[in-house]
């Protein structure tokens, strides 16, 4: 059985004047449909470049990306769009909500890219709001919610398109321990439960241990997988 | 997972459309200045051409009133300096009687009022009088050019040489200033002669076939003018022409026989006809000008609402990268903005269309102009605004979609 991802020997660099600032330097890996996996590495180690070139967000200089067996390193602006809206759930550290749009409407944003009908596309997120205990409050905006309530509305968010991967950039960062804490439960629940493969990046070791997989990255390279 | 990028690309416009009015709503003070921007320059477009075809239309019935069945000759010396030089030769002249003849000359021709006009000095009991100028006329011009007789009557042909005169309307105003109430039968000094008062004609309105102002003038029969006054030229006819005349063809009936009756002479005819196609010409350059001076601040409107969507990207970059990370496609931030610019744009111009339908309403009120709905100017003033919409919120549309969601997302 194929990998969900696999990560063949990817570099970046970025230029910084007419210099070649490399900063990941030959990055292999898999991630296994069913993992609860965490990326961990000090900042300026990279993982923040590896995270965004694993979301579609960016692409690598050299080195060949599967994302469900497909290479998609080579793949259009709009090819990217699309995969992202419908394999990718991203959770950020800072919630990223859309303050004008209530908590619903939100969650609805993923079906809003692919046409959802409206009332399947309410139900739907509906059904992940409850998943996160935040139905009760899906008529609010994200600025009457606590941090942990936000960062769970923005899980539901990346839950409701039913993607492949959750992947998380420090999601448990701007919360307090014990929100922080909740929000890590979440995540283990909904890896033991629905099987949802999950992607923590991290600069938290204490995170990182509460995963079943640890890449750890410095200097751009992968200095251990356990 | 291949398959799905064969799919319909394009997202639903509705909920795209309702997230557009959901974030106009959201920054209300800066929407309602864009829309008041494009509004003003839409409802300029719209009052400027509906006042300029309202102007138009008034312009033309006034001119049909006269009759569309009028041609003017005047007749001018081919080389009078020459003559002149000459000196023994008398210049030759058209008379009296050549001008009514033309009516049986050149067929098509209904009527003929032959006038000289004169510049005696006049007076009326030793004071003298400021007047336009001295008509001598026919019977037939006061069908010919409407004049209505409010006292006595109008010049007859029965009257050949006598020294008599019909006053204009603003004359016999003055006249009644000056304490004569019923200038009927009362008498006027033109140059040496005593001329009787035998009518008084009512308020005229002004003909562009009729060099002169019939209000401020006095008219005598043009035999005695003739008599008086020895530059006292018949160089100008108005004509009534049958319905349905063949308006070249009387021209051309028109320059022969003048030709025959005296040499040397040049005419210029112009019909009714030509008049209204050349004055239709130009007010049509007139509103044009309007239009375009409208459009300007309706560019100005257009460059508002770009100001304001260029704020709005640069404020909402961080949601822009958000929606690309959950998956919008370029085009989607593009159409996402686009939507907002144009419904700024959409809403302006409607209101705009009504501003303007209200301003050309109350300038057709205070001008006596009788008023109209056009068609022509609320399609023009909506189809810019929206246009401008378009052009105006493109690039702000387009800069939103070129942003890398990277730098977006990582921007405070």
């Amino acid at each position: 059985m194929s990998s969900l991802i696999e990560l063949k020997d990817i570099h970046k660099s970025y230029w910084i004047g007419d210099k070649e600032e490399p900063v990941l330097k030959g990055i292999n890996f898999n991630v296994e449909e069913g993992d609860l996996l965490s990326i961990v590495g000090a900042s300026g180690s990279g993982k923040s470049t590896l995270m965004n070139i694993i979301g579609l967000l960016d692409s690598p200089t050299s080195g060949e990306y599967y994302l469900n067996s497909q290479e998609v390193s080579t793949l259009t602006d709009d090819q990217r769009a699309l995969t992202r809206n419908r394999t990718i759930g991203f959770v950020f550290q800072s919630f990223f909500l859309l303050p004008r749009l209530t908590t619903l409407q939100n969650v609805c944003l993923p079906h809003l890219y692919r046409n959802t009908p409206a009332q399947e596309s309410r139900d739907k997120a509906m059904e992940m709001l409850q998943k996160v205990s935040m139905d009760h409050l899906h008529k609010n905006r994200p600025n009457q919610l606590s941090g942990g309530q936000q960062q769970r509305v923005a899980i539901a968010r990346a839950l409701v398109g039913t993607p492949s991967l959750i992947l998380a950039d420090e999601p448990t960062g701007a919360l307090d321990s014990k929100t922080g804490r909740e929000v890590m439960d979440l995540f283990i629940q909904l890896n033991a439960e629905d099987r949802t493969t999950i992607v923590i990046i991290t600069h938290d070791p204490a995170i990182a241990d509460e995963c079943k997989k640890v890449v750890r990255v410095a200097d751009g390279h992968v200095v251990d997988v356990s | 997972m291949e398959n799905h990028f064969l799919h319909k690309a394009g997202v639903d416009l509705i909920p795209q459309i309702k997230e557009g009015f959901n974030n106009l709503l959201s920054s209300k003070l800066r929407s309602f200045l864009a829309v008041l921007g494009i509004m003003i320059g839409t409802a300029s477009v719209v009052a400027m051409v509906s006042c300029g075809q309202l102007a138009t239309r008034q312009a033309l019935a006034q001119f049909k009133k006269l009759g569309t069945d009028l041609l003017s000759v005047s007749i001018y010396s081919d080389n009078q300096g020459q003559e002149q030089s000459n000196g023994g030769q008398a210049q030759q002249k058209l008379t009296v009687k050549q001008a009514m003849d033309m009516t049986t000359a050149v067929p098509g021709i209904l009527e003929v009022a032959p006038y000289a006009t004169l510049f005696n000095d006049t007076s009326y009991a030793g004071k003298k009088l400021n007047i336009g100028g001295i008509i001598g006329a026919t019977q037939t011009l006061q069908d010919v050019i409407k004049i209505d007789i409010t006292q006595g009557r109008f010049i007859s042909f029965l009257d050949k040489y006598a020294y008599y005169c019909v006053i204009g309307n603003k004359l016999a105003e003055n006249l009644k200033k000056d304490g004569l109430l019923n200038p009927v039968g009362k008498q006027l000094h033109i140059g040496k002669n005593f001329f009787t008062i035998i009518g008084v004609a009512g308020p005229w309105a002004e003909n562009s076939f009729f060099n002169q102002d019939v209000n401020n003038s006095i008219i005598i029969p043009l035999s005695t003018a003739t008599i008086i006054n020895k530059y006292a030229d018949i160089n100008n006819l108005v004509l009534k022409l049958n319905t349905g005349a063949d308006i070249p063809n009387i021209k051309d009936g028109i320059n022969k026989y003048i030709n025959d009756q005296v040499s040397g002479k040049r005419t210029f005819i112009r019909s009714a006809q030509e008049l209204i196609a050349s004055m239709k010409n130009q007010r049509k350059i007139l509103t044009l000008l309007l239009a375009l001076i409208g459009s300007i601040s309706l560019i100005v409107g257009g460059i508002g609402v770009m100001n304001i969507m260029l704020v709005s990207v640069v404020e909402r970059r961080k949601e822009i990268g958000i929606r690309m990370a959950i998956g919008a496609r370029r085009r989607d931030i593009q159409s996402l903005f686009l939507i907002e610019s144009i419904a700024l744009s959409l809403f302006g111009g409607g209101l705009g269309v009504i501003f303007g339908i209200l301003t050309s309403y109350f300038v057709a009120l205070f001008s006596n102009w009788g008023f109209t709905i056009f068609t022509l100017p609320p399609t023009i003033g909506f189809g810019v605004s929206v246009a401008i919409g378009i052009f105006f919120g493109f690039y702000p549309a387009y800069q939103a979609s070129q942003l890398d969601p990277i730098e977006t997302l990582r921007s405070d």
